[in-house]
């Protein structure tokens, strides 16, 4: 089922939250809403959920509107920070109770009661087998008589999926659910999630500040930055085409390289020492912004045949790659180049070094931080 | 310097103090559990140590109501404790105790826990002004309001039962600030997740505020239990007619209208009677409040 979002706006006060947001989600689609804290991401995930209502603007799922249902109703399932496991129910007890609630009737629910009544162990029966098949898909088989306290960060993460997945829900809504594990750890549920995904072929709507687990594992991403959601897409296109210079500059690490650039009298577009080979496909006045990403710049060695030259303040080595970070000879604007290890042997901080664009692969924002089209220009 | 090391004068100093202190706390007590085993005359000469003699000693009451001498020997512990119970109808008592104390604490659960909910975890006009009369219903003595209640039972004729003994206590503004304090230290995550599973406000209320508070409502139960049963003034001002409402505290009465000294004795050993539940119900409550602690697996 499609989950739908149209012009919802979350107010709190004079601060917009969420401002007036448009969002398809597609049935069965890894949608990652992504953007620094504080975006309104949180909120948005919150809203769908039902957990706060929007000032304006309504939400559907599978094509009902269900801006006055209550959030158990709207059939969805929510992974949170913190796991939020009821600590003093069993991990099979914290996994019962979305099942128990929904499932069985108040009567059934009785203690004493509802053990009388024949229609309670039949379900109950359903519940357990859903809850061991949950627990072996997740493999915490194992686990289901401890409590939570008795359990590692990442073993309750799988827990609050487990608790989440026995429901079979509509849509997984997960707010930043690997962000309280180590660094080890995030990176393997990332592929567990992600294998999730794939398996269940349920809706999953993620939220995270982290551009690493978007790109990784979304099939779409929505950047979202004060409350508004800028693009989305692909996370490749989001990454090669960004659509605005926030996205552009929040998308991939380490960050692009922004200079100022200018459109001079001939159309073409000047920036620090060298001038573009693309000219804007529109015509545009004034300043621009032009972007490189850390790998579309390359260090050249000798003299000549650079279009600008560094001093070296900073060597990154990741292993594979090294990131060279330095200052533009005018002193003003700092820049990140990737480079190979071989590149780099000799290079020590303070070195000038040259550096060379792919300026086929620069992206050049205007005002208002719209991305400008560029062509291939005339001189070529 | 000598940072780091301890110079034995100040700790001696500390231990001293300390020490005086525990002394000055634990010496009523030690009176109250020594003069309920001593025999009259011990306790008129202080003599015997803690325990006293326990030697058979002669009931002079006994004696007066013309029973041959060698009927009236008795010895010290039993007849005390045995006259504490004789005098006054001291289980019944202790029973009345046992009521009127479950009960205000029961109810005053019942309403602290979902305005303590109320006013840390939902969203309402008028929430901080309503936490700020509860704050100000704290600074209210009760003696002040106690005449006025008084007459407002009266009125309604309730003196004289167990719901006067109850009703004015059942709000606990107290409760409602403590248990409010620590709702707010649960995570709202938690609540939300309950919501997503479906749980109506006052199901998180009774099944997942109330055993995440388990620490909290202890030390509230104490405070709320300490404070009733040994409460004196209240049921001595609505408890005008039969004593079979007598609370624990109004029973010693009995014993402090004796004119001979014989008395002591069993007032003391009721006294210790009196103060045995609450001491057992402490030391079990001390457990659960630990497991409590253990319990929050929530970081």
């Amino acid at each position: 089922m499609d989950i739908k979002l149209e012009r919802v706006v979350k107010s709190f006060g004079s601060a917009m939250a969420v401002d007036h947001v448009d969002l398809h989600i597609k049935a069965g689609e890894f949608l990652t809403l992504v953007g620094p804290s504080g975006c309104g991401k949180s909120t948005l995930l919150r809203i769908i959920a039902g957990l706060e209502s929007q000032t304006s603007g309504s939400v559907s799922i599978g094509g009902d509107t269900v801006d006055a249902v209550r959030p158990s109703e709207r059939n969805l399932a929510m992974v949170f920070q913190s796991y939020a496991l009821y600590p003093h129910l069993s991990v099979r007890e914290n996994m019962m109770v979305p099942l128990r609630l929904r499932d069985l009737s108040a009567a059934e629910r009785m203690p004493l009661l509802g053990n009388l009544l024949p229609s309670r162990a039949t379900k109950m029966h359903a519940i357990r087998s859903k809850i061991d098949h949950a627990a072996e898909t997740l493999q915490i088989s194992h686990l289901l008589e401890r409590k939570p306290g008795e359990l590692s960060g990442g073993q309750r993460q799988r827990v609050a999926v487990g608790r989440a997945m026995v429901r079979q829900p509509t849509a997984f809504l997960m707010d930043e659910p690997l962000s309280n594990l180590d660094a080890a750890l995030r990176v393997h549920m990332r592929a567990e999630i992600s294998g999730l995904h794939r398996s269940l072929k349920t809706t999953f709507i993620y939220v995270t500040h982290d551009q690493a687990e978007a790109l990784t594992m979304s099939s779409r991403m929505a950047v979202m930055m004060d409350g508004q959601i800028l693009q989305v897409d692909t996370p490749e296109r989001i990454y090669r085409n960004p659509a605005d210079l926030r996205v552009a500059q929040f998308v991939g690490s380490p960050r692009m390289n922004i200079f100022p650039g200018e459109v001079d009298s001939l159309g073409r577009i000047q920036t620090l020492e060298f001038s573009l080979d693309h000219v804007p496909s529109e015509p545009v006045q004034g300043n621009v912004s032009v972007g490189f990403r850390p790998e579309h710049l390359r260090i050249v060695n000798g003299s000549g045949g650079h279009d600008f030259t560094l001093k070296v303040t900073h060597k990154e080595n990741l292993g594979a790659d090294y990131f060279i970070h330095g200052a533009v000879a005018d002193g003003n604007h700092q820049v990140i180049v990737r480079a190979t290890p071989e590149e780099v042997t000799g290079v020590s901080i303070g070195d000038e070094l040259g550096v060379g664009c792919y300026k086929s692969s620069s992206l050049v924002f205007g005002d208002s931080n719209k991305r400008i089209d560029l062509r291939p220009g005339l001189t070529q | 310097m000598n940072t780091g090391t301890y110079s034995t004068t100040g700790e001696l100093a500390k231990h001293a103090t300390l020490i005086l202190g525990a002394l000055i706390v634990i010496l009523p007590f030690y009176v109250m559990v020594s003069f309920s085993l001593k025999s009259p005359q011990e306790i008129g000469t202080h003599a015997g140590g803690f325990f006293g003699s326990q030697q058979a000693f002669l009931d002079q009451y006994c004696v007066k109501l013309g029973n041959p001498e060698a009927d009236c020997w008795r010895n010290p512990a039993a007849y005390n404790y045995g006259n504490a119970f004789k005098k006054a109808p001291l289980l019944r008592y202790l029973l009345n105790g046992v009521i009127v104390t479950v009960s205000i604490f029961v109810i005053q659960v019942l309403i602290a826990l979902p305005c303590a909910y109320a006013l840390a975890k939902l969203r309402f006009w008028g929430r901080e002004l309503v936490f700020g009369l509860v704050l100000f219903c704290l600074l209210i003595p009760v003696h002040a309001i106690a005449l006025p209640l008084y007459i407002m039972l009266a009125n309604v004729g309730l003196t004289n039962t167990y719901a006067a003994l109850v009703i004015p206590w059942t709000i606990s503004v107290f409760g409602i600030f403590l248990m409010r304090q620590f709702f707010k230290t649960v995570p709202d995550d938690l609540i939300d997740a309950a919501r997503m599973d479906g749980m109506s406000e006052f199901g998180i209320v009774w099944k997942v505020m109330l055993p995440c508070a388990i620490p909290a409502l202890m030390a509230f139960a104490i405070f709320s239990v300490v404070a009733h049963w040994n409460d004196y003034f209240w049921p001595r001002v609505v408890l005008t007619g039969s004593r079979d409402l007598y609370t624990p505290p109004l029973g010693l009465r009995e014993f402090q209208g004796g004119l001979d000294g014989a008395d002591t004795g069993p007032l003391m050993a009721s006294a210790t009677v009196i103060v045995i539940p609450l001491l057992v119900a402490f030391l079990l409550a001390q457990r659960k409040f630990i497991e409590g602690i253990t319990l929050s697996g929530m970081k």
